[in-house]
């Protein structure tokens, strides 16, 4: 038995179990959410290469080989799986609060296992293909149909969008692995790695949706299924991120390259300034989600850019926190999209009175991926500004004024949903008809949103762990 | 006689007809034309079972399109008594324009093609190999520019893979990557057929076949 047949190939063998379960979703979310959870507990705890008691003396190998190709697990890539899995888990157990298409779960799964093949692959460069064949199947659950949702046109052109960039993405990185046996070929010819880093760096550029490549996140924020776009955003991008870093602390030619840092910087600057313009004069909660996500990846890659342990601890930090955040919007938004069938703000007068539950979940999801003071994706943002106003202020400048116009942007909403419609009179506030496990996850949601804001402590040394193992920077 | 050298012309032709025609009868035929006509320039760098590999997981991608289109009543609304296939061939709208925009395309490929600096790596010795793999890759981009209608942008995206697979399998001919490349296609092709399925259906007095 091997672990990357394990990580890769059980959650691929139970999706089509999961879709054939979809009419009892108590089942089908259950045994998501179980095997998930398990997977990413085996990811942190599992000994490699040694008799484990526990299954009757039989080793797990960390390494298999598939059609001449390594995969392997090494100790970075269990940290990220764990992170991913876990994250998917936390999706996956709320997407019993509303409903959601058949497909979603299972395609989730299939995506889940593609990403992890892309972790194990040795050489990294063939992660590419994986991160193809995932985006192949994310393309299943964006266009899922919801509840109170037609599916329009948009929704089919935002999955298009997404798997044609991650598709011009994948040449750039497979071009390196050539650019790179080249350079082993010739070590004093220093213009092969000149073009590998190039071609790198326009690789991840593309798939991490660097301005001019993002029309996908606003098109998917604003027509995919919620869940299924918050999928996208948080465990789809976790794997581009930890692939980058894989990168950068495998090859000293990259990691060591004063050039490659100043493109993050520049990338991230410019994701979060077009962001925070785009984001200005929005009146749609999906939408807005789209440009808050721009913001957030350019808050990573400025982390990253920073070439420091403490800057990459930080995006981390960002990462994991995008992840509470975006349950909580994701569930709040399908709710509302499915009791009103429009998450435009002209369209949700005296929502928040009708539903504030939902309506307190994007509001607080929304202020935690803006990084609003006392919400979990305060802490993150602090320290990255923090970070980045000693070495790069113009960039500090620059995301703050990512989070100030999406905290405006939160108000808005806010208002939008609080009004009433001048004639009638002002409605009574009402609590809508949800069982007590839902009632019981939103409270959970946004007790961690908040009670992480107060306590960020009690997810940072995990972060900074995983920081430390996923690089070996030299800069 | 070489084959390159027609094999190029069948790229060509098919590559741009791709991009000015929008009938998905024809656009079917030019995609597997291109499958074939690849398989026949790979033939001359790699070894037959590589150009083999790549021609079946052609097939497979165009079958896979194929059917949809087919299903989807090759994209014309339904109408009693006629079959898709059936239905008069109709010229696309701004067909001057995307005619300019493919001359200008292919020229700009071919003449970097041309120029010994820029030629890929592994192909500097293959010329005809070397401008179909340009000439692919920009028809494929252009493609991708001029629609959003998924069933013509998935094979402006497989246009695109081709001519790089085309340079990629100069630089490393492994039957691994041959294979993971082909599931790669296989899953746009998946992918894109289910977007032009959705979209179809989503549209008012759609029928299939």
């Amino acid at each position: 038995m091997s672990a990357p047949i394990l990580f890769v190939i059980l959650p691929i063998l139970l999706a089509p179990l999961v879709y054939l379960l979809h009419r009892s979703r108590p089942v089908d979310i259950g045994l998501t959410v179980v095997v998930t959870v398990v997977l990413a507990a085996l990811a942190l705890a599992l000994p490699f290469n040694q008799p484990v008691a526990a299954l009757g003396g039989l080793s797990i190998q960390d390494t298999t080989i598939i059609l001449g190709r390594s995969f392997t697990v090494q100790p970075a890539d269990r940290l990220a799986l764990a992170f991913m899995f876990s994250q998917a888990a936390l999706l996956f157990l709320v997407s019993g609060i509303v409903e959601t298409g058949a497909a979603l779960l299972p395609a989730s799964l299939g995506v889940l296992g593609c990403l992890a093949a892309a972790l194990f692959v040795r050489p990294f460069l063939f992660a590419a293909i994986f991160l193809e064949l995932a985006a192949a199947l994310a393309v299943f659950m964006l266009v899922a149909e919801e509840p109170g949702h037609t599916l329009s046109g948009q929704a089919t052109r935002g999955a298009l969008r997404c798997l044609v960039y991650t598709t011009l993405g994948l040449p750039f990185i497979l071009l390196t692995g050539w650019l790179l046996e080249a350079s082993a070929a010739s070590p004093a010819d220093t213009s092969f790695t000149n073009e590998a880093t190039v071609a790198l760096m326009i690789g991840f550029m593309v798939l991490l949706a660097v301005v001019p490549f993002h029309s996908w996140v606003p098109a998917i924020a604003e027509h995919a299924p919620p869940l299924a776009a918050a999928f996208v955003f948080s465990v789809f991008c976790q794997a581009v991120v930890f692939l980058l870093l894989s990168f950068l602390g495998s090859y000293p030619w990259l990691n060591q390259n004063p050039v490659v840092y100043r493109a993050l910087t520049l990338a991230g600057g410019g994701m979060a300034l077009f962001g925070a313009v785009f984001a200005f004069g929005q009146r749609n909660f999906g939408r807005s989600l789209g440009y808050a996500m721009m913001i957030d990846i350019g808050a990573v890659m400025l982390g990253i850019g920073l070439g420091s342990q403490a800057g990459v601890a930080a995006a981390l930090t960002a990462l994991a926190l995008r992840g509470i955040a975006l349950p909580l919007w994701a569930v709040g938004l399908a709710q509302m999209r499915a009791e009103t069938g429009s998450d435009r703000f002209d369209d949700l007068r005296g929502f928040a009175r009708r539903d504030p539950i939902a309506a307190g979940a994007i509001i607080i999801g929304m202020l935690s991926l803006a990084g609003f003071p006392l919400t979990a994706g305060f802490p993150g943002r602090w320290a990255l500004l923090s970070l980045l106003a000693q070495i790069h202020p113009t960039a500090a400048v620059l995301l703050l004024l990512g989070t100030v116009v999406l905290s405006f942007l939160a108000a808005r909403g806010l208002a939008a949903m609080l009004q009433t419609t001048e004639p009638a009179p002002a409605q009574p506030w009402s609590l809508p008809p949800i069982s007590r496990a839902s009632a019981a996850l939103y409270a959970l949601g946004v007790t961690v949103v908040l009670v992480l804001g107060v306590f960020p402590q009690w997810l940072l040394p995990a972060v900074a762990s995983t920081a430390s193992a996923l690089t070996q920077l030299n800069h | 006689m070489s084959l390159s050298l027609p094999a190029l012309i069948a790229l060509l032709v098919a590559g741009s007809v791709l991009v000015v025609v929008s009938d998905w009868r024809v656009s079917v035929v030019a995609l597997l034309v291109e499958y074939a006509a690849a398989a026949v320039l790979l033939s001359q760098i790699v070894i037959p079972e590589v150009a083999l590999a790549k021609l079946f997981a052609g097939l497979f991608v165009v079958t896979v399109l194929g059917i949809t289109a087919w299903q989807l009543n090759f994209g014309y609304p339904a109408r009693p008594g006629v079959a898709g296939w059936q239905t008069r061939f109709e010229l696309p709208t701004a067909l001057p324009f995307r005619l300019m925009a493919v001359v200008l395309a292919v020229v700009a490929a071919l003449y970097l093609a041309s120029q010994p600096q820029w030629a890929l790596p592994g192909l500097d010795q293959a010329p005809v190999i070397n401008a179909a793999s340009y000439a692919l890759m920009a028809l494929g981009v252009l493609n991708l520019g001029l629609t959003e209608e998924p069933l013509a942008a998935g094979m402006g995206l497989l246009t695109m893979l081709l001519g790089f697979e085309i340079f990629y399998s100069a630089v490393e001919p492994s039957l691994a990557v041959v294979a993971l490349i082909a599931a790669v296609e296989l899953a746009i092709a998946l992918a894109v057929s289910y977007l032009a399925a959705l979209q179809h259906t989503s549209r008012p007095g759609a029928g299939g076949a």
